[in-house]
């Protein structure tokens, strides 16, 4: 959602007709939605998109999402520090669309802020963060450690916000984050799929709960280990569960020691009620009190030997093959620097005042 | 929803849980002569995948690739990698003939390879995948024969194969040169457009892929026409190379 009321000047259930003409499409067939369209109009406040699922949500589902949306209305929780960080760094849903059946079809949400855009288009995923430095290096300059801690603090700082409001997320993955290189902030998406208690087990190759049996719904033990993988993989720019594991056992400088052990905790506990919540984590992110209770863990598994495919290859010089120009991708770029051009032109205005300035001398003296 | 229907049965779910994914993609390109006029096309669309691909780190350590080039022979141009690990495309030069065997072959020894080496970093791999691109008719006579050997279900790691023609391409050709898709472009589309499309169909495919955990074969192509595939060679799901 977001934090500037102008966004619910539509009502909390929203006839597609209401929409009017809808703008570009940016996203189709991914997870639940068969479509994401911008949608202009007038009046409605910030950029909102229509998302649109790919078949029409049950009732139970239609007022999961009509809680979600009442949420951010409500004044009730107004000023509540929980509710003001999903409200401005996560897309909670605005209003529930229906189509001429009544049929949920799908919702309103806000579009993310343009400092999680990608220049050619698109969003900078966590993705890119989740790294290590020496893949950065490659195209510029890695994050510090401080930077990452940064962009977990924010991470986990949504995640305790819902947990806090008992609700369930559980589809966090590399795509569902998007981070700012200006800030190291966070923003998450998909929200409305989120469930009181359980929900949805939103199955993501790598992220499956190795203590959920299977066909088990999603519940805030199930997030608590999602969060802490994806924390652990920014955090550690290690991608590996096993090396990430040993990792965060061994933690490098500029990764806190109470946070390491928390992080394992949640992620190896032989017991999943047992793991630690999410606000415990943030606590100990954020160089505060560490709340830790003694978790038993399973034993960490062997580390992974170096692969091949660790180290950078080279493509093979064959009669079909020349050497190739480096790839330009759309990697993040270090913030400008403003002040250095203005400093250049500054320079270049100055040396063209001096050397005009001779010129007039030189030609007075001429004359 | 859950879909924990390929956990190995019996398994330490922790143990099962630590091994990653992988889907081994094997990029088979024409560079005969008659390729020689989109060269320049085909470089900058191959820089153009590796550049995506490597910024999408969930996709290159999911979609592990190798790059075939093959005209009169067949050359590994890229070994078996993540592609995020390579740090610039080659650029193929394209001359001689159209040789299909030489390349089915050179699939199939990989494959070999390939699969215990991934297996050895204790990936989870999945059934490997091929992509055809060609823009003309084989010029070898043992062609089919090699893709029987190639795609024979008698050989436990028969890859999946999807194949794309344009210019000269040859229809029936395609289609049995394919096991789950033969998408053939448009008359009268641009060449150059086709083989954009072309790995952007592909790249399409293996990012649904890498979100779904298992291959995801495209329906259709832009500016392509899906071909019948022979029956002989339809194939069934996706499954482990365990």
């Amino acid at each position: 959602m977001t934090a500037d009321r102008s966004a619910w000047a539509l009502p909390p259930v929203t006839p597609l007709t209401a929409l009017g003409s809808l703008g570009e499409q940016i996203a189709t067939n991914n997870g639940q939605s068969s479509a994401v369209t911008r949608v202009s109009t007038p009046g409605s406040g910030p950029d909102l998109l229509f998302k649109r699922y790919k078949k029409p949500l049950d009732d139970t589902d239609a007022d999961r999402l009509d809680r979600l949306v009442a949420f951010g209305r409500s004044d009730a929780a107004a000023g509540r520090p929980s509710r003001e960080v999903l409200l401005s760094r996560t897309s909670w849903p605005v209003a529930r669309v229906t189509d001429d059946t009544s049929a949920a079809i799908g919702c309103l949400i806000p579009t993310a802020p343009d400092a999680f855009a990608l220049p050619g288009g698109g969003f900078r995923e966590i993705d890119t963060l989740a790294r290590s430095d020496e893949r950065f290096a490659r195209n510029g300059t890695p994050p510090t450690p401080e930077q990452r801690l940064t962009a977990c603090r924010c991470l986990v700082g949504i995640a305790a916000a819902l947990e806090e409001r008992k609700l369930v997320y559980s589809d966090w993955n590399y795509a569902n984050a998007f981070w700012n290189p200006g800030d190291y902030s966070v923003y998450l998406i998909d929200m409305d799929g989120c469930a009181q208690h359980t929900g949805d087990d939103v199955y993501q190759p790598g992220w499956e709960d190795p203590l959920a049996p299977p066909g088990t719904p999603a519940d805030l033990h199930t997030d608590r280990y999602r969060v802490a993988l994806l924390t652990a993989r920014c955090l550690t720019g290690t991608r590996n569960l096993a090396e990430v594991l040993h990792t965060l056992a061994d933690p490098p400088a500029g990764v806190p020691r109470g946070a390491a052990d928390l992080l394992l905790d949640m992620l190896w506990a032989q017991d999943r009620d047992r793991r630690p919540r999410s606000s415990a984590l943030l606590a100990a992110l954020d160089d505060g009190p560490l709340v830790r209770s003694p978790v038993a863990r399973s034993p960490l598994p062997a580390r992974p030997a170096v692969r091949r495919g660790d180290t950078t290859q080279q493509p093979r010089q064959t009669a079909l093959t020349r050497t190739g120009k480096p790839a330009t991708g759309t990697q993040p770029k270090q913030p400008q620097r403003p002040e250095r051009s203005k400093e250049n032109v500054t320079w270049a205005l100055v040396a063209l005042f001096v050397t005009v300035l001779l010129i007039v001398i030189i030609a007075a003296n001429a004359s | 929803m859950s879909n924990h229907g390929d956990a190995v049965p019996g398994q330490d779910p922790h143990v099962y849980h630590l091994r990653q994914k992988c889907l081994p993609t094997y990029l088979v390109i024409d560079a005969s002569s008659s390729m020689e006029p989109h060269q320049n096309t085909l470089n900058r669309t191959l820089a153009q995948l590796h550049a995506t691909i490597s910024e999408s780190p969930r996709v290159s350590e999911f979609a592990h690739m190798s790059l075939i080039a093959f005209s009169t022979d067949a050359h590994l141009i890229i070994e078996m990698t993540d592609l995020d690990r390579i740090q610039m495309m080659p650029e193929v030069v394209c001359n001689g003939l159209t040789n299909y065997s030489a390349a089915f072959d050179l699939v199939h020894s990989r494959i070999e390879t390939d699969v215990d080496e991934l297996r050895g970093m204790g990936m989870a791999v999945l059934r490997p995948v091929m992509f055809l691109l060609t823009d003309g008719a084989p010029t070898d006579d043992g062609w089919h024969d090699a893709f029987r050997r190639l795609v024979n279900r008698s050989w436990p790691r028969y890859p999946h194969v999807i194949s794309y023609g344009f210019g000269a391409a040859n229809p029936d050709v395609l289609g049995k040169v394919a096991t789950k898709a033969a998408f053939l472009a448009d008359a009268g589309t641009d060449q150059d457009h086709a083989l954009l499309e072309a790995l952007g169909s592909l790249l399409n495919s293996l990012v649904a892929s890498s979100r779904a955990g298992e291959m995801q074969i495209p329906r259709s192509a832009p500016g392509f026409t899906a071909q019948p595939v022979s029956e002989e060679y339809l194939t069934v799901s996706a499954e482990y190379m365990d």
